[in-house]
């Protein structure tokens, strides 16, 4: 608890948060330490409001966690570098941002991601994080970063070598694909399957989606393979499957419901 | 809405396409990611999807000459083995393959990657079954002992020891306390919990294969060159009880199949009455190694290096898949690891020490079942010259 004091004001403060009624405590220090981080911040500010959640979602919805350079990577459509680290000092009671950009970003306690996502606790909408609106955000984040960097022969490889033979493959694995591709390229499934498939983003996801199988499948399974995890494309496969069950589920439920009023109508239900 | 159900079609063969790359070329990728562009979309099917897509990714290295087939194949994972594959179990996703150097390899069933291995016998392990909640195994060896293992941690929780001679079969009972134990003409009972033998059955003849009743705790049943035998496990013999040549057994605790050169049998596991009888057009098959798919509902029997598929729901049963291609001798039995997935292990005679593990998709391409057309099993692209329809330029 020492790391979530450091980032109050004074000890009085404190207190008070913890006595208002209707809040645990943990909760009224949570409010707390975001007002404070927030407290030069006029709250109509909706635009900077908007970048903390995204910012601080993505971190928070990241099945592995990334560094502040892998972070401003995978984000650098919305994102700029600056940005996403004055957001990361002004919470630093509850995130572990360490000096070196190389090092993972860590949150100090599973409750505070928890505190954020559940709008019963987290009242203010100003911080209250919808994890699927933001896994919809780090799903086209993560094809955007594959669109830009996935090529044929990433790490420039010589043709037919087994991987057994390459020299130093870690290194290569750092230079030429990185924390932040890397991980769109191994987990951008598992944030599709957290997108409920009647939000108003599934349109957009599937049209990415098509392009990804279109333009870059075989790139993609290199970077698998390179990184010795190719387990993980045949997992992410079946999910995109089980993904597009769901959505066309949703759909055919959409299409006989259409048809029984039609009929109802009077008119024919045409096939 | 109607486009987005078209799309939803086209996803699905995206989807259908990628993942018959992944698996069916899983170890040339994974040595090799550069084979993609080499061999891998070369050699897929033409009419794919993917081959249309991606043709301007080809190398240009392999030109297919003739012979590229229309459509992807059965098998969706091939595993190569560095050693012969002895006994195989499944349990879901979870695939024991015991090796004839003593070990117990665990693998993925989906992906066909390796996830732990499992040292302790000091021979050869001649059967594998899991218990019911998947988290441990049971192995029988010619080291005359049983081991219980721990799936989670790889480690031995208990040791079996009371057997004169080597273990060839071993079933579990439905309520998990016992264990059924098949040797050289005895059948030995156990507690799980402790390990103590509380009871041997004198059988004639080796006892290959030993089942519990899933329906009746009390019974169980052995195969043994001498023919097949029910018992209770006071050691009465109970119907039902057969003369016949040995040549293969399975259970899956309500029915067992039985095979001889010219037809494979199912039969009530109680009552011992005949539930279907599966034939080919032509006799004398030499079936041996047959096994029921974890719903009942398929028995696959293999003969020689081809592996037949009925379904035994229908009055008479129906031969829906004949696979070939496996090379070498289909000698280990197979198993199902889902419903619709078939794993067959065969071993090389060739080369002294090596094997191989292909799953088989008993819903995938169609074709006359009969006629060995379709189905083709293939080999890992890392091997080309074993392939003969292709050539380097």
């Amino acid at each position: 608890m020492t790391h979530l004091l450091r980032g109050l004001p004074s000890s009085h403060h404190f207190q008070r948060a913890l006595l208002e009624k209707g809040k645990s405590g943990v909760d009224q220090l949570y409010i707390k330490i975001l007002e404070q981080a927030f407290h030069h911040t006029h709250v109509d500010n909706s635009q900077l409001y908007s970048r903390f959640r995204s910012v601080v979602g993505t971190v928070l919805l990241l099945f592995n966690p990334l560094s502040v350079n892998g972070l401003s990577e995978l984000l650098k459509k919305s994102h700029s570098s600056s940005g996403i680290s004055s957001i990361m000092r002004s919470l630093h009671s509850v995130l572990l941002v360490p000096d070196n950009k190389e090092d993972l970003i860590h949150i100090f306690h599973k409750s505070f991601p928890d505190f954020l996502a559940d709008p019963e606790r987290c009242e203010d909408e100003r911080f209250f994080i919808n994890p699927s609106v933001h896994h919809q955000e780090i799903l086209l984040s993560c094809l955007d970063l594959m669109k830009k960097r996935l090529k044929r022969n990433i790490c420039g490889l010589d043709d037919f070598i087994s991987l057994g033979k390459v020299k130093d493959l870690p290194a290569c694995q750092k230079v030429y694909i990185g924390d932040a591709l890397g991980y769109a390229c191994q987990f951008w499934t598992r944030h599709l399957l957290e997108i409920p498939t009647n939000s108003s983003g599934v349109g957009e996801a599937h049209k990415a989606i098509d392009n990804f199988f279109t333009t870059q499948l075989p790139y993609w399974i290199e970077v698998l393979s390179l990184m010795r995890n190719l387990d993980a494309g045949v997992h992410a496969i079946n999910d995109v499957d089980k993904w597009y069950r769901l959505v066309s589920c949703g759909v055919t439920v959409h299409q006989n419901l259409c048809s029984h009023f039609l009929s109802r109508q009077g008119f024919p239900a045409s096939g | 809405v109607f486009t987005f159900l078209v799309q939803a079609g086209v996803s699905c063969k995206w989807v259908n396409d990628s993942q018959h790359l992944l698996l069916e070329h899983f170890d040339a990728i994974h040595n090799s990611p550069s084979q993609i562009y080499h061999s891998i979309l070369p050699l897929s099917p033409p009419s794919s999807w993917l081959h249309n897509c991606y043709t301007a990714e080809s190398s240009g290295v392999v030109r297919v000459v003739k012979g590229l087939s229309d459509e992807w194949g059965a098998c969706s994972c091939t595993v190569v083995l560095n050693s012969n594959p002895q006994a195989l179990a499944s349990w879901k996703d979870t695939l024991a393959v015991a090796l004839k150097s003593h070990d117990i390899l665990l693998l993925n069933a989906i992906t066909g990657s390796q996830t732990a291995v499992l040292s302790g016998h000091t021979n050869e392990v001649k059967c594998l079954t899991f218990l019911p909640d998947g988290m441990s195994l049971v192995s029988g060896s010619e080291d005359k002992t049983l081991k219980l293992w721990d799936i989670q941690t790889g480690g031995v929780v208990r040791t079996f020891h009371d057997h004169i001679k080597q273990v060839f079969s071993v079933s579990i009972s439905a309520d998990c306390t016992m264990l059924a134990s098949g040797s050289e003409e005895e059948i030995c009972l156990w507690d799980i919990q402790t390990g103590i033998c509380w009871g041997r059955l004198e059988v004639q003849g080796w006892v290959y294969c030993v089942a519990f009743s899933t329906t009746n705790p009390q019974h169980l049943i052995s195969a043994s060159s001498y023919g097949i035998q029910g018992w209770d496990i006071q050691g009465h013999k109970i119907r039902p009880s057969y003369q016949s040549h040995y040549r293969g057994f399975s259970s899956n605790g309500t029915h067992f199949v039985s095979c001889t050169e010219e037809a494979v049998t199912v039969q009530d596991f109680d009552s011992g009455a005949v539930v279907a009888k599966c034939l080919l057009s032509k006799p004398y098959h030499n079936f041996h190694c047959p096994c029921f798919s974890p719903d009942g509902k398929l028995v696959a029997c293999a003969a020689g290096a081809i592996i037949y598929v009925w379904d035994i729901t229908g009055l008479d049963p129906l031969l829906i898949k004949t696979f070939i291609g496996q090379k070498g001798y289909i000698d280990s039995p197979h198993t199902f690891s889902s419903p619709s997935t078939l794993v067959s292990a065969s071993y090389m005679t060739n080369q002294s020490n090596s094997g191989r593990l292909v799953t088989l998709s008993t819903d995938s391409a169609t074709g006359d079942p009969e006629s060995c057309t379709a189905c083709h099993i293939s080999n890992p692209v890392c091997q080309p010259a074993s392939r003969g329809w292709y050539c380097y330029l």
